[in-house]
């Protein structure tokens, strides 16, 4: 089991021999939040406001629920982040409500007054809780906006692709788990809690983000779209060849033709398939010694025309 | 050599599930002919036996019948069963969703096999189609081409379902050896078809031509085809009311002579079709290559007869008026009329060219690998 430990302004995470440091508020360079490393009171004595806020905020937290210490390192590690850069901050927490919230809801404004706590939840605590965004949940399906929160605390150790794709790039997302899923394995640095568990802390990097992207009906369209539009463009250069390598060309084409009626009804344009369809006949007929050039290049435009268009 | 294999829809009144011998000449009959003559392969038309003979056999010379014992769908995967390791393409005429478990069944004998659809159906007809039920979806995608026979219906399926829809029109292909350069065109207008059937809707050729007659004193009217009993009646009533038509309005009954036939396209200058549907007509195919200028209701294929106007005029379905005003304009402009007839002939050779068509077809099917 692991224990959370203080010593002078840094907190860290010993397991055995191993310690890691979770968030150091002793050392002024790092600290770019509002909240001063130190200052002067009246009487001209040292006072450290954010050590004392960190550390009271940590004491609290663990002395409400004693075991949820995956949770506080979870908050010592946002608290770090909050320290290292002076960004807007949001954080979503995602599933039941806790004690946890408030105190996270509290400090968070104190380290950049914009900063926010946003709560997916199906159920509202009792009682007006100004500093807390409630967002609700429906069902299994996370409606989450895309690149939104900064933070993500997550509760279950399967992220839904929802998820992943509401962190911003560069952003983290924290679960607890015995073991991350195999796609993030190697994105995810692990916490040690327990013998089973761990907190994982996930850096969605652009290129992370992109590979969920196109895990999605919008980032497979996206892909196919792309796709398609790839194998159009080499009609210029292919017609130049003259003839040469016309049969594989048509053979891409046929095939971009099934990806293109795949994902026709997300499309915008009525009329493209048609069109898609047209510049195939155009081009077997050049093939087979029936058409223009002339033709086909016109199709082109009008087909390129359409594609742009959806 | 490559096996196509076309096998009938079941219950079918017109063929009794199998093919009749007129059939031999049209696209079911014509597309497996050029398979075998142009690009090899074995071709063999396989239903029910409907006709006691069929004389046509000798012009699409190579293509096999091949009659099944009964008109069933078990009959029909038997046959599959039997003959699926030489069944390199099977081609099904008609979008019936009832084919399902052929397909079914051929493509778990043959997953490297091709099928072929080819709808040939007019918009109305695939307006009624359960295009987004499951079964009907695995259909289309069971298929590897799918064609629509013109333009508009090749339109409106891509728009549609959800599957690639390519255009294979219904060519003409010419099996008599006709000449086209021999014979002057006369001032007929012409029609043909089954005569009095209600989709002919050939009463209104008949009145519109009865409104400008007298004003186009040397033109008459050729209803070249099988007059429909329930359309004798009108036809007295028609001469009774019209008496000074009688020698100007003929009716040639069936031609069962091809090359005679095509004799009348060549004659006349204008074709006329006044049907309230159709998919793409064989006759049309058969008049622009001989030439006429097209005068046609607005069915689906009205924009392919017509090459957009560059060969022909449209009219609305049902509108004597129409058609008569069109008579009397067209029928007086030479220049139109000859102009439209060279453009009929050369789109047709373009367009309808049953050689050109089933080479794109045999292209669509193999790519590269195309014999």
């Amino acid at each position: 089991m692991s224990k959370l430990q203080s010593s002078k302004g840094k907190y860290y995470l010993r397991d055995g021999d191993r310690a890691t440091l979770l968030l150091d508020v002793r050392t002024p360079l790092l600290n770019k939040s509002c909240l001063h490393s130190h200052r002067l009171d009246k009487q001209g004595n040292i006072e450290y406001p954010l050590r004392t806020t960190v550390n009271e905020a940590a004491k609290r937290i663990f002395l409400k629920t004693p075991v949820s210490m995956g949770e506080l390192v979870a908050y010592l590690r946002i608290f770090a982040r909050l320290l290292g850069k002076p960004q807007v901050h949001h954080v979503l927490r995602i599933g039941q409500w806790s004690p946890l919230d408030e105190e996270l809801a509290q400090i968070l404004p104190q380290f950049n007054p914009a900063n926010k706590l946003y709560c997916l939840s199906a159920t509202r605590p009792l009682g007006r809780m100004p500093s807390v965004n409630f967002l609700f949940a429906e069902g299994d399906e996370y409606l989450l906006p895309e690149e939104r929160f900064d933070t993500i605390i997550f509760p279950d150790s399967t992220l839904p692709l929802e998820v992943l794709l509401a962190v911003k790039p560069y952003g983290r997302i924290y679960f607890i788990a015995q073991d991350a899923q195999e796609a993030l394995r190697a994105h995810a640095q692990a916490f040690p809690l327990t013998n089973q568990f761990s907190l994982f802390e996930l850096e969605v990097s652009p290129q992370l983000r992109q590979e969920f992207k196109q895990l999605t009906p919008q980032g497979q369209l996206d892909e196919k779209k792309s796709a398609i539009a790839d194998i159009i463009a080499k009609l210029p250069a292919v017609l130049k060849k003259k003839n040469s390598r016309l049969d594989e060309y048509i053979a891409e084409v046929i095939h971009a033709e099934k990806l293109l009626a795949e994902i026709f009804p997300e499309l915008h344009s009525e009329t493209v398939k048609f069109n898609f369809n047209l510049l195939k006949e155009f081009l077997i007929d050049l093939r087979l010694g029936n058409g223009s050039v002339a033709r086909l290049s016109r199709q082109y435009e009008i087909l390129t025309q359409d594609l742009i268009a959806c | 050599m490559r096996g196509a294999y076309t096998i009938a829809h079941g219950g079918n009144p017109i063929n009794g599930g199998g093919w009749n011998n007129q059939q031999l000449l049209k696209d079911c009959g014509l597309v497996p002919y050029l398979l075998h003559k142009n690009h090899g392969f074995r071709s063999v038309l396989v239903g029910m036996k409907f006709d006691a003979a069929y004389p046509y056999l000798e012009y699409v010379r190579g293509v096999e019948l091949d009659f099944l014992p009964k008109d069933t769908l078990q009959a029909r995967l038997a046959y599959v069963d039997a003959h699926a390791a030489d069944m390199d393409l099977l081609i099904l005429y008609g979008a019936y969703l009832d084919y399902l478990p052929l397909v079914e069944r051929y493509r778990s004998l043959r997953p490297d096999g091709k099928i072929y659809l080819a709808t040939d159906m007019n918009i109305a007809w695939a307006d009624r189609l359960p295009h987004e039920e499951p079964a009907y979806k695995k259909f289309l995608h069971s298929c590897d081409v799918i064609s629509a026979s013109c333009r508009a219906t090749q339109k409106y399926l891509a728009a549609k379902w959800s599957v690639p829809v390519d255009l294979i029109r219904n060519g003409w292909y010419n099996f008599f050896g006709v000449k086209f350069d021999d014979v002057p065109k006369e001032n007929i207008i012409l029609t043909v078809g089954r005569i009095g059937s209600n989709q002919k809707q050939n009463h209104v050729l008949l009145e519109a031509f009865a409104k400008v007659a007298e004003a186009l004193p040397d033109w008459s009217v050729r209803l070249v085809g099988g007059v429909e009993e329930s359309f004798k009646p009108y036809v007295e009533k028609y001469f009774a009311a019209h008496e000074n038509l009688r020698g100007r309005v003929t009716f040639t009954g069936l031609i069962q002579d091809k090359a005679a036939l095509m004799d009348e396209y060549k004659r006349a200058k204008i074709f006329c079709l006044t049907s309230n549907f159709e998919g793409a007509p064989n006759v049309a195919a058969e008049a622009l290559f001989g030439g006429d200028y097209i005068i046609t209701s607005a069915v689906d294929a009205a924009g392919d007869l017509t090459d957009e106007g560059n060969c022909g005029v449209v009219f609305p379905i049902g509108n004597v008026d129409a058609l008569a005003e069109i008579f009397a304009e067209v029928c007086r402009n030479d220049k139109l009329i000859s102009d439209g007839g060279r453009n009929a002939a050369d789109y047709a050779r373009k367009q309808f060219d049953a050689d050109k068509i089933v080479a794109r077809l045999n292209y669509l099917l193999y790519g590269g690998d195309a014999t």
